[in-house]
């Protein structure tokens, strides 16, 4: 038998713990630790985790039930699969140690082909837990995910957005948001067809992540060509800067669409909240306030940033220059 | 005593068995000793965890003798009772001066 999984073997009395030892040697097992009762078990735990323990049940300081107890109860990166290996042989012995939350019940004394074929069966469900765990986090991948560019979609948005003005609120740090879209985005539908419009969206998206500061600021898109940049930690002013650098790099990039150069431009709306000036400021009132701002860059002729803070003046920008700025937020 | 026929058992090599035993008698007389103590001071549970302790190596190594009297001390010990414990400890003790005396006999000692 190979078993890959790491043991921990807890035991008190040398003698069946070499015993053991020499067992799981044998059968290939490639990681076998031991301890010498439950508390020691349990701080072994803490810092290395094995995903299969076989434990002794009567042993100083903490018993094996006990231990069962508290693995069950901890916070742990995985399922551990626990056997209970006793001199203990009664019915309501039995009864206790699962109901303790052990999975496996072996009275002692050892038989090797028996504990290997336990072994095998805690091999089984640990596959299955993996495989269980795997496919859910490919679920919330795809749940989370837009699929034509890679970025949050707006299940995500509406997900941890609130979450990010919960943070800023209890740590008092400012937050910003940026509502972007593709002006005229329709009519290069219209001329190159939805393939093209695509190939736009998705260069589009790469320029948006190229500007912003990685694990920090993330970008989610809000629907269509409607795309959301949520900044922490940042205020009105830089979070202007970085849609106006935003706006002259896709100004100033040009696309290549059926053999033709083609440009396009895009309008910002920013929305800021400092939770040190406003404490009231919610979800709505944020993306409210963007898609007003994205409003007006529209209403105002397209290819601009319009933003303000929350109960604050406007600040508009209208295309100078703030590499500096922006270099040194970075 | 067969101790070839002992590790067959257990499935291991009769080098290998001797190895566990040599262990197993060392750890005895060490908790041997300590149920003797928990007599005198009528420590009870001092005294099931001891006999736990040799219970559990003397059934795995097939010591089957042992096992029982360990077992008997241990009950006791869980009823508070102290009768039959010293002679079961006794009995413990010849059972593994037999057990030395069987090695030494191999020329395992």
């Amino acid at each position: 038998m190979k078993n890959a999984y790491p043991i921990l073997v807890v035991e008190d009395d040398p003698v069946t713990r070499r015993l053991l030892e020499k067992i799981l040697q044998e059968a290939g097992c490639s990681e076998i630790r031991v301890a010498v009762n439950g508390r020691d078990a349990l701080e072994i735990l803490k810092h290395s985790f094995y995903p299969i323990v076989i434990t002794d049940w009567i042993m100083p300081e903490m018993d094996g039930l006990q231990l069962c107890h508290a693995i069950r109860h901890d916070d742990l990166p995985g399922y551990i699969y626990i056997i209970v290996l006793t001199v203990k042989d009664s019915k309501s012995d039995i009864v206790r140690g699962l109901e303790a939350g052990a999975d496996e019940y072996l009275v002692k004394p050892i038989n090797p082909s028996e504990l290997l074929v336990r072994l095998k069966t805690a091999q089984r469900i640990l596959e299955l837990e993996k495989s269980l765990k795997m496919t859910n986090e490919e679920i919330r991948t795809l749940s989370i995910q837009d699929p034509l560019t890679g970025i949050f979609n707006r299940v995500y948005l509406m997900e941890r957005l609130p979450q990010e003005i919960k943070r800023s609120h209890r740590y008092g740090h400012p937050l910003s948001i940026i509502m972007c879209d593709i002006d005229h985005f329709k009519d290069i539908n219209d001329e190159f067809g939805h393939k093209a419009g695509d190939q736009i969206l998705k260069e589009f998206v790469h320029c948006l992540n190229a500007a912003i500061r990685q694990d920090i600021d993330w970008v989610a898109r809000y629907g269509g060509e409607e795309f959301l940049i949520v900044l922490p930690e940042t205020d009105l002013q830089p979070a202007c800067l970085v849609g106006e650098r935003l706006r002259r790099v896709v100004s100033e990039k040009v696309f290549r669409l059926k053999g033709k150069d083609i440009r396009i431009t895009s309008s910002f709306g920013v929305s800021s909240f400092n939770p040190a000036k406003d404490q009231r400021t919610t979800f709505d009132v944020l993306m409210e306030q963007a898609d007003e701002f994205l409003y007006e860059a529209k209403r105002e002729g397209r290819n601009r940033v319009k933003g303000q803070n929350v109960k604050d003046k406007l600040f508009e920008l209208k295309g100078e220059s703030y590499e500096e700025e922006i270099t040194s937020r970075r | 005593m067969n101790f070839r026929q002992m590790a067959d058992q257990i499935g291991f090599s009769e080098e290998e068995f001797l190895e566990l035993v040599g262990l197993f008698l060392e750890s005895s007389l060490s908790e041997l000793d300590h149920i003797n103590t928990a007599v005198d001071e009528m420590d009870f549970k001092k005294m099931a965890m001891s006999a736990h302790s040799i219970r559990g190596a003397a059934v795995n190594l097939g010591f089957a003798e042992i096992h029982e009297l360990a077992k008997t001390i241990e009950g006791n010990a869980g009823a508070n009772e102290l009768n039959g414990t010293v002679e079961a400890a006794e009995k413990i003790k010849d059972n593994l001066e037999q057990i030395v005396g069987t090695m030494v006999l191999t020329g395992r000692d």
